[in-house]
């Protein structure tokens, strides 16, 4: 791109008001001064200057309304973009986990689960045998040009199991109609949910699961089971994150 | 005479302790600066694992393919497992700000993760005597990030993962497309977000 900045248009715009002024003087001089000589070959020489700079004036001049407007642009596209980075960073959490008792055969937990507008949807507390727990969540990721417009990505908490209680014979977290209940608290906020097109959230899930072509139409990147799961070696807090990024994550809350 | 052998000792002492300190403060510095130069050497997205999957009458027949950095194969496994989901578990370990992932139990819906194959020991290459994931394998790998990807790989291996205490976690992950709806000839990638410690599949 040229580098043009308002010294050279201000040279421009003087040097084509010089040349205009002169062409102005000699045309004065040819039309009420007839008898005064004044070479004629100076005077077009005058005027193709003045033609010349009135060009490259206007050129200048519209390169810099371009130049203007592009700024303009990016600067835009810079506000937008750190809106695609701020939606592309965010996280919302799923789940809290609290240890509150433990041995080396069984431990104690509560599981306070969130809906993904961060409103508490359902607390219990659950004995289950073995020294790490397992908590898993079916997580829809989408593609990364719908969470940079605004989408968010999704995901709800499914089955509890530990390291010696198989995923099969772990607990379901939300009933059929529980999680019905869960997704659809929230079903206004996601992409793809018009009252034509689904009738919400779960349907919207479950039409992904078993239909990969429906899936993809909509965006959806990946759907994938993900278990998040730590030893437990203390009464302490796990949070579990969804990112918009793609994936899961879970943090031990320090006090 | 006595006077000056006090001084003198004295003298000793105030220079091994300076020399003590000197050394302690290189060690502290050094290994900080290790971590981090390490840490920048690591890709913030990457593909360590890709799978194949088959599941027939309560079977699932799996081809896993390990990838370094440059996403060069440097393992694979083939095997099957009974039921009908297969769980590929991780270790996230953040250092940092970072994660890092280490593929390293293979389970299904029906086996408890107790009863689960490992599979890290697959990718393991061994450097002059150093053990090394050779997932971690990297273009612009030096002395120090072998040794600082070594030491955390030498604490998952002898079972002291729990060392991390709340800076690791585990992710098993799992398909969740209907069965007759995997093609066995896809390929599925685990998609590793190094700064966030999230990881996905994704159908190439």
């Amino acid at each position: 791109m040229l580098n043009i900045d308002n010294k050279i248009i201000l040279t421009l715009l003087s040097l084509t008001i010089i040349f205009s002024a002169l062409y102005t003087v000699f045309q004065f001089l040819f039309k009420f001064h007839p008898e005064k000589k004044v070479s004629k070959i100076f005077f077009i020489f005058f005027t193709f200057l003045k033609s010349i700079f009135i060009v490259a004036f206007i050129i200048v001049g519209l390169y810099f309304v371009y130049y203007i407007y592009s700024t303009i642009n990016q600067y835009l596209t810079l506000i937008e973009l750190r809106k695609y980075v701020k939606n592309l960073s965010k996280e919302r959490v799923l789940a809290k986990i609290i240890i509150t008792d433990f041995s080396d055969i069984n431990f104690n937990c509560i599981v306070e689960l969130y809906s993904l507008s961060g409103k508490i949807f359902k607390k219990d507390e659950y004995q289950i045998q073995g020294t790490e727990f397992y908590i898993d969540f079916v997580v829809l990721n989408f593609d990364y040009i719908f969470i940079e417009k605004g989408e968010n990505n999704i995901a709800y908490p499914s089955v509890l199991f530990s390291d010696l209680i198989s995923y099969d014979n772990g607990i379901q977290l939300l009933s059929p109609e529980e999680l019905k209940n869960y997704l659809s608290s929230d079903s206004e906020k996601f992409y793809g949910l018009s009252e034509n097109k689904v009738n919400s959230l779960s349907n919207f899930i479950f039409k992904c699961i078993y239909d990969n072509s429906f899936a993809r139409k909509n965006g959806v990147r990946s759907i994938v089971g993900s278990a998040l799961h730590h030893k437990i070696l203390s009464k302490s807090t796990f949070k579990v994150y969804l990112q918009n990024t793609g994936g899961l994550t879970m943090v031990q809350e320090n006090f | 005479m006595k006077k000056y052998f006090w001084l003198i000792a004295i003298v000793i002492l105030f220079i091994l302790a300076a020399f003590i300190l000197k050394i302690t403060y290189n060690f502290v510095i050094r290994s900080r600066v290790n971590v981090e130069k390490a840490i920048s050497i690591l890709k913030n997205e990457f593909i360590p694992l890709k799978m194949k999957i088959f599941i027939s009458e309560n079977i699932i027949k799996y081809q896993l393919k390990f990838y370094d950095q440059m996403g060069i194969n440097v393992a694979a496994i083939n095997d099957s497992i009974s039921g009908n989901q297969l769980l590929i578990d991780f270790y996230v370990i953040k250092i940092k700000d970072n994660n890092l992932f280490f593929p390293y139990l293979i389970y299904s819906n029906e086996i408890p993760p107790v009863m689960g194959k490992k599979i890290f020991e697959v990718y393991e290459k061994n450097y002059d005597g150093i053990l090394f994931p050779e997932i971690y394998a990297s273009d612009d790998m030096n002395e120090n990030y072998l040794y600082f990807i070594s030491s955390i790989w030498q604490a998952i291996k002898s079972g002291n993962i729990t060392f991390f205490s709340s800076n690791y976690n585990g992710n098993a992950l799992h398909l969740l497309s209907n069965i007759s709806e995997i093609d066995p000839n896809a390929v599925y990638e685990f998609v590793c977000h190094t700064a966030k410690g999230g990881i996905e599949i994704v159908k190439h």
